[in-house]
């Protein structure tokens, strides 16, 4: 038991159990948040309802992509930099 | 010459295993895009094989590592790797038969530890790296990933809950092309590395290459990446139709979630230098994509039969590679005893690829695109 517990680096372990579920969140989270925010502008357009419902359905829409590529562009750089 | 005829089909081979891990992981990158239609087959393989091929290229940091901790470097000969190779494939091979999902890299660790075992007894096997590599990322992988896909799905949900399916469904499969994408690009940085340092290390043990810099010569490079990507593009229908279909009738919210999680758990591993198994990994964000949604919607059986085939990848792989180095040892002289056991796994692999196809057209995309009602 002495010898399984020095062999894993637990410390390693336990940031990976907390990073890993905020990254997946993250995913999830932004990425609906586009669906939502381009769905959302789009009625608002095409049912001609208040300008700035819609405008603050587009800001959610352009800042839920950023915050989504900025996740995956991180991601590629984790790839590349391994 | 002996020697020089043993590292040929140390090459070919390790080039052979490169193609049935493409084959084999296609499934896990893909997968639930095929389900969810994001992707035609044809597309999504082809998708798989660039990033696969252009994943190689990246960096050739994880091909120095290869069977480092597992069994002792200089212990290490062209027949051991040849006995592992052997063990590996024939494993990739029947969990693809069986259309299981189970990770390459266990069964080249497992091929690994066989041959070696057999080569030269127990003391060249070092636990502590089975135990850190092997056993410990198998429990956490499937775990992690099954919370996140399950958590993110939930939250997914809640968030396009009152938007309209048809939106929402074009949403997420768009997505999943950036993730599967994602997935793809990171198993091409891995795995076609694996067999870039099999090479390398076979090339070393020869003589060909300085021990104390490992470089891995371009041609290594190049071949590893095109076995890998040509293996991706074949695709490994059987595998992708479990993951994509029997484990769960997945939606394109939920195959998103699956992939992101997935690729969310690899990439932070990967990042903190504790490599998983994409298998495991999107095999238990597959799972956890389900249950979330409603526990009876996994098929348990399905997920047994996969758990089961993990828990046998490491020693049933191990005792192939030991079963393969032995046998080349019978006939005294090495190279005689490589020929002999490299054309009796291309006998047996011929004859079963040729079962198969006289059956139908089972291992083909045709096959996977063709709807359930016509197959009938």
């Amino acid at each position: 038991m002495g010898l399984i517990s020095a062999v894993i680096e637990w410390g390693k372990i336990g940031e990976l159990l907390w990073v890993a579920p905020l990254a997946g969140l993250a995913v999830a989270i932004t990425y609906s948040f586009m669906i939502v925010g381009f769905a959302r502008a789009d009625e608002a357009r095409r049912d001609g309802d208040g300008r700035i419902a819609g405008m603050a359905y587009s800001l959610l829409a352009v800042v839920s992509t950023a915050a989504f590529l900025a996740v995956v562009v991180y991601g590629v750089v984790i790839i590349v930099k391994k | 010459m002996d020697s020089d005829i043993v590292l040929y089909i140390v090459v070919a081979t390790a080039l052979a295993f490169d193609f049935t891990n493409g084959f084999h992981d296609t499934a896990n990158a893909i997968a639930t895009s095929i389900s969810t239609r994001a992707l035609s087959p044809r597309a999504a393989v082809l998708m798989s094989a660039v990033f696969n091929f252009a994943g190689a290229f990246v960096s050739l940091a994880v091909a120095a590592t290869v069977a480092q901790g597992i069994v002792q470097a200089d212990a290490v000969t062209p027949t051991i790797v040849f006995g592992a190779l052997i063990g590996a494939i024939a494993w990739n091979l029947a969990t693809w038969w069986f259309g299981l999902p189970s990770s390459s890299s266990h069964a080249l660790i497992g091929g690994m530890i066989g041959s070696a075992f057999v080569a030269k007894g127990a003391s060249v096997i070092e636990v502590d790296g089975v135990i850190e590599k092997v056993i410990l990322p198998a429990l956490i992988a499937p775990t992690l990933a099954f919370t996140v896909a399950g958590v993110s799905i939930l939250v997914a949900y809640r968030v396009v809950g009152r938007q309209r399916p048809g939106v929402v469904n074009r949403g997420y499969r768009l997505g999943q092309l950036v993730t599967g994408s994602l997935f793809s690009l990171a198993h091409g940085t891995n795995d076609a590395q694996k067999t870039m340092g099999i090479i390398t290390l076979a090339l070393i043990a020869h003589g060909n290459l300085n021990a104390d810099s490992f470089d891995v010569p371009t041609w290594v490079v190049v071949s590893s990446a095109t076995a890998i990507s040509l293996g991706t593009y074949f695709g490994g229908w059987r595998i992708i139709r479990t993951m994509g279909s029997r484990i769960i009738k997945m939606d394109p919210a939920q195959g998103f979630s699956a992939q992101g999680a997935g690729s969310a758990v690899v990439l932070t591993a990967s990042h903190l230098g504790f490599p998983l198994s994409t298998t495991h990994v999107i095999s238990g964000g597959i799972m956890g994509a389900g249950a979330a949604k409603r526990l009876s919607a996994v098929r348990w059986g399905v997920a047994g039969n996969i758990a089961l085939a993990w828990a046998l990848t490491l020693p049933c792989s191990a005792v192939i590679g030991g079963l393969a180095y032995g046998m080349t040892q019978v006939f005294g002289d090495e190279a005689l005893g490589v020929v002999l056991v490299s054309l009796l796994v291309i006998g047996l692999v011929a004859a079963a690829f040729g079962t198969r196809v006289r059956r139908g057209p089972a291992i083909t995309a045709a096959a996977s695109s063709t709807p359930a009602s016509a197959k009938a």
